[in-house]
């Protein structure tokens, strides 16, 4: 224990006697204290007295959000992703770079490993002891948040240290990288390149991932859509048949082809083409039009609910044109429906195919990027475990009100808020443990 | 089973050696150390000598744990080498050792004893101490940043003896010191043996090692060639040396005489000479040119049984006993021969030295290490005291 705790007073020495620490934690401090100037207000936020109250800015006022979240959501993008997550990361990978390639080099390894310490037991203390920059940089901007947001909104909320653990091991995931190439090199300088190539590597497949995983799950969710408007559509169909059964038990059940009404080819799969039939019905009784058949994009959330709506609407006509008596209306509507149907199910292989090929691109993709450490999901962490649920419904609420939530990436957000804490980081840990283990080994075995 | 420990013994070692692998695959091999054999007293004050690459270092950071040997069955204070916690009873001054430059002198001797696990009371009554008895007490708060070579060797010294050691390893101890810091050094280490601590010195300061050591092991190519006391090692090559001026010929002297042209005939009453070696070219002429008889020399036995040879320093008797040497002088003076001088002489620790790292078919000295496809089986000086 001795032992642990010099080498950790060591690391703090070490820290302390570079200027970029300080520059950190100064800069640290200052974003704590900056993000402390806006103050809330009812639609949106103000600094110094100018109103910010558009575009996106309305999310964060009071009517979605309470005050301790107003300031939780601020310090989590901008202290948290973009300062904690880049500039500090940045600085912090460039103060403990050269910690092992010193620990390693020529006239000190003798002297550390001269000493009653396991080999392996030193490395991986002098391992840990390098977090020590991302925990303290971390811990003084926890503290400063629960001040802030104290201060600020009257709630004295502890949950913002967690940023620490978070941080830590967010750090740690690119730590272990530069340790493995400054061991291997001795080079502080090729540690530190490593560690950032590896790093926007990370980035990369990371966002790939993420624009994939979006674009499958707006793919299944458009054939889900698209089977629920072809089961509407029959449905509706078989109503219109069965009505005109009734009304003519010898007539076929199946309109001969009238040049008046649209065509089965001639239908196109847009919601502007069928309210066609439904439009040439209406001055004789208002039929209803068949559902619109979905586009090949992908549908959002606003879009999902004016197809709600008009699925409605249709209800209500279509109620109204099964009460008709004339034959002829209902043979129109056959048609119509008939054309409509035919359109969706052109377009429903293509979606399926579409649907395919991304499923096996997403899920290659997936595998390569569980392989590695998940950094954005990792610092994302911190709203997911800070903010609470009613903070991130009235936040979402607002956001609707905005029309903004129609956002695919609405969509893709909760698939991946439901990816589990196991995947996250346990895959990201595993990740770690891997590249630490080949690490360990060399220095346990290397002749100094 | 093992064999019996030793307890006399600070370092104990059988057959430890060491081969890197270099190269693509590892497929050169090199062998540092190829069954080395030694042993240290407690209490001693131990040198080891070698020309560079001859293994010293590799043999130094294999105790301490900072190189893994390929074969290793010694003991160290008991306990075989590799033992971990031993080391807390061991001091170690590495060769260029690099302190922290971010470190004051005191925090160095603090954080590099917390690691050998001394208490933390402990170590702040020990580091003022040692680094008044190295003679930097008054930098002790200043950052190694700013300190010379000899600051940092002496800071490097005390920190060795920081853990209160029982054994302590010192690698060039007087690299980059002043001699006034030199001669420090070896009371300090004169003080530590009276402690009672074993002291395992590693040195190209031939002369200062001869000073303080009480043992010597020469290590060449990766061999013990010769180990024991300076006494030990240089009792075959004490003597004495008589020094005589030459014969006045003609009323003049004649200051190029070569006592081999009339030595033999002065001795002839005590000893039995062996011929007159022959010169190149004219055989009957006395040898006068210097440079052509420089190694002239004649053999001879006492009576008495000791040997006795001429040369172009004179006679030199083969013994250390005084009064071997009276019927020499007895007869000299009979003469008529001024006798110049008599020395008792021994050879050096440099002498030795030089003839261990010499490859006696070339004349040339060893060259570093030995690759272990090339290099042939060094053999080891059988007639070397090794105890």
């Amino acid at each position: 224990m001795r032992q642990t705790f010099a080498i950790f007073v060591d690391a703090y020495r070490e820290l302390n006697s570079k200027k970029l620490f300080w520059i950190s934690m100064a800069i640290s401090l200052a974003v704590v204290a900056a993000l402390a100037i806006p103050t809330q207000t009812q639609g949106g936020l103000s600094i110094f007295g100018a109103k910010l109250e558009n575009g996106p800015f309305q999310l964060l006022g009071s009517k979605g959000v309470s005050p301790a979240a107003f300031y939780k959501f601020i310090y989590s993008w901008i202290g948290i992703n973009l300062w904690l997550g880049w500039g500090a990361t940045i600085l912090a990978l460039i103060s403990t770079a050269s910690m092992i390639p010193d620990l390693v080099s020529s006239g000190s390894i003798e002297l550390t490993l001269s000493k009653p310490l396991a080999r392996l037991r030193l490395f991986l203390t002098k391992y840990a002891a390098g977090l020590v920059f991302v925990g303290l940089q971390a811990g003084v901007f926890a503290l400063g948040t629960i001040l802030v947001i104290g201060l600020r909104s009257g709630t004295w909320d502890a949950r913002p240290l967690l940023v620490v653990p978070i941080m830590i091991l967010f750090f740690s995931f690119l730590h272990c990288i530069s340790v493995l190439v400054g061991l291997i090199t001795r080079s502080t300088l090729m540690a530190l390149l490593a560690v950032v190539l590896v790093w926007l590597g990370i980035w990369a497949v990371q966002t790939t991932e993420g624009v994939l995983f979006d674009q499958r799950v707006q793919s299944e969710r458009q054939i889900t859509r698209t089977d629920e408007q072809l089961k509407a559509l029959r449905t509706g169909l078989d109503q219109f048949k069965a009505q005109l059964n009734r009304l003519q038990p010898n007539a076929p059940t199946t309109p001969q082809a009238d040049t008046s009404t649209p065509s089965s080819t001639d239908a196109k799969p847009d919601a502007a083409s069928s309210s066609a039939p439904a439009a040439q019905s209406a001055d004789v009784s208002t039929p209803p039009a068949p559902p619109a058949p979905p586009d090949r994009r992908g549908n959002s959330r606003r879009q999902m609910q004016r197809d709600t709506n008009r699925l409605l609407e249709n209800g209500k006509r279509m109620f109204e044109a099964m009460t008709t008596q004339d034959p002829e209306q209902i043979r129109a509507q056959i048609r119509s429906y008939e054309s409509q149907i035919a359109a969706v199910e052109r377009i429903r292989p293509e979606q399926e195919t579409s649907a395919t090929n991304m499923r096996r691109w997403h899920t290659r993709l997936y595998v390569a990027f569980t392989a590695l450490p998940k950094t954005g999901a990792t610092k994302e962490l911190f709203q997911r475990w800070v903010i609470d649920k009613s903070d991130w419904d009235g936040f979402l609420k607002v956001l609707d009100e905005m029309g903004g939530g129609g956002d695919g990436g609405r969509d893709t957000q909760e698939e991946l808020n439901k990816r589990p804490l196991w995947w996250i980081l346990g895959t990201s840990l595993a990740f770690e443990a891997f590249i630490l283990a080949i690490a360990c080994w060399i220095f346990c075995r290397r002749d100094f | 089973m093992g064999a019996a420990i030793d307890t006399n013994l600070a370092l104990n070692l059988h057959d430890v050696a060491k081969t890197y692998r270099t190269g693509l695959f590892g497929r050169s091999q090199v062998r540092a150390l190829r069954g080395v054999e030694m042993r240290v007293h407690r209490g001693e004050i131990f040198g080891l000598l070698g020309p560079n690459g001859a293994g010293k270092s590799t043999l130094v950071k294999i105790l301490m744990t900072v190189i893994r040997p390929s074969s290793c069955k010694g003991t160290m204070l008991g306990h075989p080498v590799g033992h971990k916690s031993s080391l807390r009873r061991v001091g170690y001054l590495p060769e260029h050792h690099r302190f922290p430059e971010y470190l004051t002198a005191s925090q160095v001797l603090d954080y590099f004893g917390a690691l050998s696990d001394v208490p933390r009371s402990d170590r702040k009554k020990r580091s003022g101490e040692l680094l008044d008895l190295v003679g930097i007490s008054k930098w002790a708060d200043h950052k190694v940043k700013g300190f010379s070579k000899g600051m940092r060797q002496r800071l490097g010294i005390a920190n060795a003896l920081m853990m209160d050691p029982e054994l302590v390893v010192l690698d060039e101890p007087t690299d980059g010191v002043d001699p006034v810091g030199r001669k420090e050094i070896r009371e300090v280490l004169t003080r530590l043996r009276e402690q009672g601590r074993t002291i395992f010195l590693n040195s190209h300061l031939l002369s200062e090692l001869e000073m303080v050591c009480d043992r010597v092991a020469i290590i060449v190519q990766g061999q013990v060639t010769s180990q024991g006391s300076i006494e030990e090692l240089t009792r075959d090559s004490k003597r004495y040396e008589i020094e005589v001026a030459p014969p006045e010929l003609s009323g003049a002297e004649s200051p190029n005489a070569h006592p081999t042209s009339f030595l033999p005939a002065a001795l002839s009453g005590i000893a039995a000479m062996g011929a007159m070696p022959e010169l190149p070219g004219d055989s009957n002429a006395p040898p006068v040119s210097q440079g052509s008889s420089r190694e002239l020399a004649i053999k001879g036995t006492l009576y008495s049984g000791v040997p006795v040879t001429i040369d172009q320093s004179g006679i030199r008797v083969g013994t250390d006993d005084p009064t071997i040497v009276q019927p020499i002088l007895d007869a000299l003076r009979a003469r008529g021969l001024v006798i110049r001088s008599v020395r008792p002489v021994r050879e050096s620790l440099e002498d030795l030295f030089m003839k261990a790292v010499m490859d006696p078919s070339t004349g040339k000295a060893l060259k570093p290490g030995a690759n272990l496809a090339s290099s042939p089986e060094l053999r080891p000086d059988s007639t070397s005291p090794q105890r």
